[in-house]
Order: C-alpha cells, then structure tokens, then sequence
C-alpha cells in the first residue's frame, strides 16, 4: 500500500472534559451510540498548514524529496484565502520547484476526490510520485456552545505518497454532486459573500445548541437523510463499475462520520460487520482525514494486507460524495 | 405493530424510564434525531425530514405521522 502518515495536534478533548464545561450533557449515551470518546483540537495559533506539514514531513526524505513533482492539498480550512497552502507546503518542505501544486475545497469526500486526482495525474503521465495531503481544522469555527458539534468533530492531517507504481491499484471511480444541499453544512459568514459579523446573533437549535452565522453549522437530520438517500447506490454503482460484488471486497472504509450513521447504512447496504470498519473512537470526525487515517490503522493493526481490494467511500458537505475501490 | 408496542418501541429507542403515553412530552436533541431518522426508514419507509423533526412534541405526534403517510 502507498505510505501515509497522520498528525494530531496534541491537544485532546474528552468526553469526561466536555462534561466538565456541559454537566447536564449525557456523554454515556453519546459515547454509546455516536461512538467517540476523544478528539485531538488545535491550539488557537495552530492551522491546516502546520498539521499538513508535519504530517507530510513523516514521509517526505531526502530519498524521495526530490522526485516528488506533485502536491494535492484538501482543506476547508485553508490559511489564507491565498496563496494556496499546497505552495507554502512546496517550500516548508523543501520540494523542487519543478512541482505541481494545488488546494482543493472539499470536505469528507476529500481523500476520494484527491485520490481522482492522483489517479488522473498519474494516467495522462504529468506527474509520477505525488503528495496527497488532506488537513481540516473544523474545531476552530465551531461555536462552543454547540455540543452537538463539538462531541463530533476533531483535527488532523494525512499525507500519502503515491507513485506510478500505485496506479494499477486504483481502480473505477463513482462520483456525485448536490448543490441543492450547500444550506446543511455551512459556514455562512467570512467569505466575499457575506461579510464575518462582530455582532452576528446566535441562533438556538436541536434543543440547546447555538451557533452564529460565523460558525459551522450542521443541519444533521438532513445529512443523515442525504447519506441514508445515495450512500446505497454509490456502494452499488462502485462495485459495477468495478465488476465487483460486496462478497469480493474485504474491507469497507466509510468516512467515519458517526457510529451510528455508519452502523445503519452498513445494515442497509448488507456489508458483514466484520468487512465494515468502524475507526472514530480516538479522533472523531476528522472530515477529510477520516478516510486515510482509518485506512492506515487498518493497515497497520493487519486487519487489510497486501493484494486485498479495499472500498473507499466518502460524503457530506456540499453535498459531495465519492467512492473508489482500490488493492493494497 | 400496535399502539402500545409502538410506545414501548420508543420509550426503548428514547431511553425513556417510566410511564409514558401519547401525550408524553419527548426531548428530541441531536440524537433522538438521527435515532427516529432511522426507525422511521426502516420500520416505515419513509423519510424525517428537519421541519418535521421540528414540529414533533409528544409520542402522539409521532403515532399521527405514521398515520398520515401511510393511510
């Protein structure tokens, strides 16, 4: 499998902390049913870039520094509104100038999208050994009275190296895009559409929750419906144009987005509870991040090995969803 | 299913200790959302939506709902 490697900030928020600050919270039953106990959040001097850079410097050497001549950057939230982080990461890490590089904006359909990228890179022979990074830091625009959020969401970064050699070991791809859904998962304030207000309200939801229209906002009775909606046929559309069928895959890698949501779309679908994979206990919903980490401690716990076909599946904001199969 | 195994059913699904009717007052935070989400899509095929969600207030509520989509 190719390399990645991951970065969490230091900082941990556990439930037990959260309850500290929230003491009619029920985290048992949270714990329980969305499955996280801990997140890793950055410190406020702390940005995408810097996990970025420190989770690509764990795989960029001076053996293969040279020949990296690609970097695919995913954030939503990126340093500056430019240049692009993947430019700053060509410096930080001391990369040729001969190097393509570019951030996209998604979110946890990101590493599917890079991995698009990659695979695109790779066939029409512009690049041969590439840096895909995805590196989110949602923690920061969360309100802090929305515990809802903030018992969900966690930081960090993933950097894989593929090259060439990998290419083969990418397979089809099935992708997809709603638009009509952008108001359930959004940022509203702090772009050029709508200035940040100092003075923004908060607003009440889902019983005891608030955010501004500065902060992140999350309608999850409607993502849940968005995923419970096209989660299914993406699966089935992957495995067709694959020329596969579930007993064929040996593992499924869904964005770890909650416990919950991922058990019952796994029932849905019909996957075995032990082809499934369930990876957010330690650092929650990483958006983009979720996917790579995941695959990596699979990989490395030998639950995946060597030559076994892998699913990869990512959804959510935008909406945006994504799957690939590829071999280890 | 019938009423009283409804009730039952979410009084389990809610985690809710005691007696409790249709007109019992139901505390739907961002869980008992996704939680009714799904036992609405699998029991009785049909999509919760957020405004739905919304306008929810007791067990009897959502007796009703089910009776309005499927008859």
């Amino acid at each position: 499998m190719f390399d990645i490697s991951i970065y969490l900030p230091e900082k941990i928020l556990t439930n037990e902390n959260l309850k500290l600050e929230l003491p009619d919270w029920d985290y048992l039953k949270i714990q329980d049913k969305i499955g996280i106990r801990q997140r890793h959040i950055v410190g406020a001097s702390e940005t995408a870039l810097d996990l970025a850079y420190l989770a690509a410097e764990k795989i960029v050497n001076k053996k293969n520094r040279e020949y990296i001549d690609f970097i695919i950057f995913c954030t939503q939230s990126p340093d500056y509104f430019l240049p692009t982080t993947a430019c700053i990461l060509q410096d930080k890490l001391g990369l040729p100038t001969n190097a393509g590089a570019l951030d996209f904006n998604l979110g946890c359909s990101g590493f599917i999208y890079g991995l698009a990228l990659v695979k695109g890179l790779l066939t029409a022979g512009i690049s041969e050994n590439l840096l895909l990074i995805t590196a989110e830091t949602y923690t920061k625009h969360i309100n802090r009275k929305d515990v809802a959020n903030r018992a969900i969401f966690g930081d960090a970064a993933a950097a894989a190296l593929i090259n060439k050699h990998d290419q083969s070991k990418i397979g089809e791809f099935t992708l997809g895009t709603d638009g009509r859904g952008k108001d359930n998962l959004i940022i509203q304030n702090g772009g050029t559409r709508n200035a940040y207000d100092l003075y923004a309200q908060e607003i009440e939801y889902g019983n005891g929750n608030y955010y501004t229209k500065n902060d992140l906002y999350m309608n999850g009775p409607e993502i849940f419906n968005f995923t419970i909606e096209n989660v299914p046929p993406l699966i089935k559309k992957n495995l067709d144009a694959n020329k596969l069928s579930i007993s064929d895959i040996d593992y499924f890698i869904f964005h770890q987005a909650n416990q919950f949501m991922l058990e019952y779309l796994r029932r849905k679908i019909g996957i075995p509870t032990e082809k499934f994979c369930i990876d957010l206990a330690e650092t929650g919903n990483t958006v983009s991040c979720t996917i790579p980490i995941a695959l990596k401690n699979a990989y490395d716990r030998g639950v995946i090995k060597s030559r076994n076909k892998v699913m990869l599946v990512g959804f959510g904001v935008g909406y945006s969803w994504g799957a690939v199969t590829i071999e280890i | 299913m019938t009423e009283k195994e409804f009730i039952e059913r979410i009084k389990d699904l809610l985690l809710i200790e005691g007696d409790a009717d249709i007109d019992y007052f139901i505390k739907i935070d961002s869980l008992a959302n996704l939680i009714l989400i799904q036992f609405y899509d699998e029991y009785f095929g049909f999509k919760l939506t957020s405004e739905t969600l919304n306008e929810l207030k007791t067990i009897g509520d959502l007796i009703q709902l089910i009776k309005e989509k499927l008859h």
